[in-house]
């Protein structure tokens, strides 16, 4: 822990990880692969999945670092939409000057949030994330003047290539997920993780629990602030279903079912939220909800089987595994037996988030 | 004057409501430990099912109520048997989301979005003289109180005399000793959270006779329930039956002065209430075991 500052970029530079950083290439390359309007709806996919890891590595932060357990998450995400829509519609101002307010807005939520979670833990905190949430999304319902009630805000922009929201968005989800892997690593970073493993132990040596929750809930809600005004800046409306428990929940599910509190969490379970866009495309509209039926029952089965997610499927284990199951033969079972190495979440085999982190 | 005392009567009775609606969240919570952030969603479809067998399969209601009580007595047993065996809160709030998450986009599938309403037309009122005006009083407002406060008396019998009862109260108390006197407590926890359903499942028939149905409105009564916990302390059932009162005062008067803003009303109140008075309002000095 103590030498984590001068080794950190060494640390990162593995097999594994330029091994992802060869297979994010091709997603890159995606505007030069299709010709003409075929690349806009793909672009659109990965600038969707894009947000989506940027909003988990928040929420990542937050509840998979800190344990503070937040249900309204998107509540930050829909203060920079609607800090943003409101700025360059109703006051007519520079769309930064938008997404500076949502930051100040968010920031400012997240220090309320801070401030209860210094007497509210658990499930109390939970709930009263849940009861704020939809404070918010009432007041963006019933604020019609300003928020335009349920049609929503729809922004006028010039017009902006699609190819720069594409390339803006997968630098934010790298910029973001290496802030997240960088965040855990640092001293602040331990001390979420010591407020969330003993919080009577962390206070008892001297962090001071409550301005280390301010701290990670203030980050989170400002970088997800910033992922609202970039969607609604690009989608050009916002509406309150910007503020819906359904985004809140498919946050939640995308990294806990990628892991929750590693940087590699979300970036494998963002993957799912395609599945809704996918059940759209080959069963039309009308079985959209199924994507969230589905998702459901994904979430179940993980926490059923894989609490830890999938980060913490040890390929080289499975597999090996699989091949003794197939094969009766001695030489294989000897070699594939329970190696301490690769044991629980630091298993070894293969992208694991365990390259960020030495304590876990 | 006349006005102000239906209102007041009408929002007791509603009160009442939200006070049987509150029950089985207090004592999932505040008994068996358990978090289960389903239970608006489970409010939610046995509105539907009585919708569906009152409508579409014919049933009269006083055939569809007991079928809904039973089934939603298994539902409860089996969720906790198979997917709610675990005692980390986290995960069980995880795993009840998740299954509301289900349950919605389910009903939002089969139903579709459009709120839907069991009864057409004002139901009947009985009208009376009272000090210069008349007094108006739903009879379906005077049959909810009647229920609440029937189920609500029963149930609080039921943990105190039966001997089921007291098992589930020696198994919230002390694990181990109610194991070692021949108890099984897991099936005792599954089966207290089974009678939890049956209140859920009779409190969704009073709401479905009262408020409209659609597939978001779990989120709302929900939020109510945890409300009405909260104000009355979490496992206080007594406490819960005075506070959900106070919520159907409030959010009736909140409904007269300013009706868009009655959600975000009834909402800061419980973030002001649980942070300032996380113990609740009628906090009793027993246990939260006791008080069950």
């Amino acid at each position: 822990m103590q030498s984590a500052k001068t080794e950190w970029i060494g640390d990162w530079i593995t097999p594994k990880n330029l091994l992802v950083c060869i297979l994010i290439v091709p997603v890159l390359l995606i505007p030069f692969f299709y010709k003409g309007g075929a690349a806009l709806l793909p672009m659109h996919l990965v600038i969707m999945v894009a947000s989506y890891i940027v909003l988990a590595q928040t929420w990542n932060i937050l509840s998979g670092l800190t344990g503070m357990f937040s249900l309204g998450h998107a509540t930050f995400y829909g203060l920079g939409g609607y800090a943003l829509a409101v700025a360059m519609v109703k006051l007519k101002l520079n769309p930064l000057v938008g997404l500076a307010a949502g930051i100040v807005l968010s920031a400012f939520f997240g220090l309320l949030l801070g401030a209860i979670s210094s007497r509210l833990t658990g499930f109390f905190f939970t709930i009263s994330t849940i009861a704020l949430a939809q404070v918010i999304r009432t007041i963006a319902m019933q604020w019609t003047p300003v928020t335009n009630s349920i049609t929503g805000l729809k922004i006028f922009r010039p017009i902006v290539s699609r190819m720069t929201f594409f390339y803006l968005s997968i630098a934010m989800a790298v910029a973001v997920s290496i802030f997240f892997a960088y965040l855990r690593r640092s001293r602040t970073g331990s001390m979420f993780v010591a407020i969330r493993e003993n919080i009577n132990l962390a206070r008892s040596l001297g962090v001071d629990v409550v301005r280390y929750k301010t701290i990670s809930s203030v980050i989170a809600a400002m970088i997800a602030s910033v992922v609202g005004s970039f969607i609604t800046y690009y989608i050009q409306v916002v509406d309150p279903n910007y503020l819906s428990p359904i985004i809140s929940e498919k946050i939640i599910m995308v990294s806990i079912i990628g892991g929750m509190g590693y940087a590699w969490g979300p970036i494998f379970g963002s993957v799912l939220i395609l599945l809704e866009e996918f059940i759209r495309g080959t069963l039309g509209a009308r079985y959209a909800p199924l994507a969230s039926t589905l998702y459901g029952v994904i979430l179940i089965v993980f926490m059923l089987f894989r609490p830890k997610g999938i980060v913490s499927i040890n390929l080289k284990r499975s597999f090996g595994m699989a091949i003794a199951a197939l094969t009766p033969s001695k030489d294989v079972n000897a070699s594939v037996g329970p190696n301490p190495e690769n044991l629980g979440a630091g298993g070894g085999s293969t992208l694991h988030a365990s390259q960020f982190s030495k304590e876990k | 004057m006349a006005i102000w005392a239906t209102i007041i009567i009408n929002g007791l009775c509603t009160g009442s409501l939200f006070g049987l609606v509150s029950a089985a969240f207090s004592f999932q919570f505040g008994a068996l430990r358990m978090m289960n952030f389903a239970y608006g969603a489970f409010v939610m479809v046995g509105m539907y099912v009585m919708y569906a067998g009152i409508h579409h399969f014919g049933l009269h209601a006083a055939a569809a109520v007991p079928i809904l009580i039973v089934i939603y007595f298994f539902v409860g047993y089996f969720l906790r048997a198979t997917l709610l065996r675990s005692s980390d809160p986290n995960v069980q709030i995880i795993i009840t989301s998740g299954v509301a998450l289900v349950l919605e986009s389910v009903v939002l599938f089969i139903v579709g979005a459009l709120p839907r309403s069991l009864l057409a037309g004002i139901p009947p009122t009985w009208k009376f003289p009272f000090m210069g005006g008349i007094l108006v009083i739903s009879k379906l407002n005077v049959l909810t109180f009647a229920v609440s406060s029937l189920v609500l008396i029963g149930f609080a019998l039921f943990l105190k005399r039966t001997w089921l009862g007291m098992t589930i109260r020696a198994v919230v108390q002390q694990k181990e000793a109610a194991s070692l006197m021949g108890v099984d407590p897991e099936k005792i926890i599954n089966v207290g959270f089974g009678i939890s359903f049956l209140i859920t499942a009779i409190a969704s028939v009073m709401i479905s006779l009262q408020f409209v149905l659609e597939p978001t409105a779990g989120h709302y009564y929900q939020l109510i329930g945890f409300l009405v916990c909260v104000i009355a302390g979490m496992g206080n059932l007594k406490g819960g039956f005075y506070a959900g009162l106070l919520v159907g005062l409030i959010s009736t008067m909140a409904n007269i002065f300013a009706a868009t803003w009655h959600d975000a009303i009834l909402f800061i109140l419980f973030v002001v209430i649980l942070t300032f008075l996380p113990n609740g309002v009628f906090v009793s000095r027993k246990s939260i075991s006791r008080a069950v």
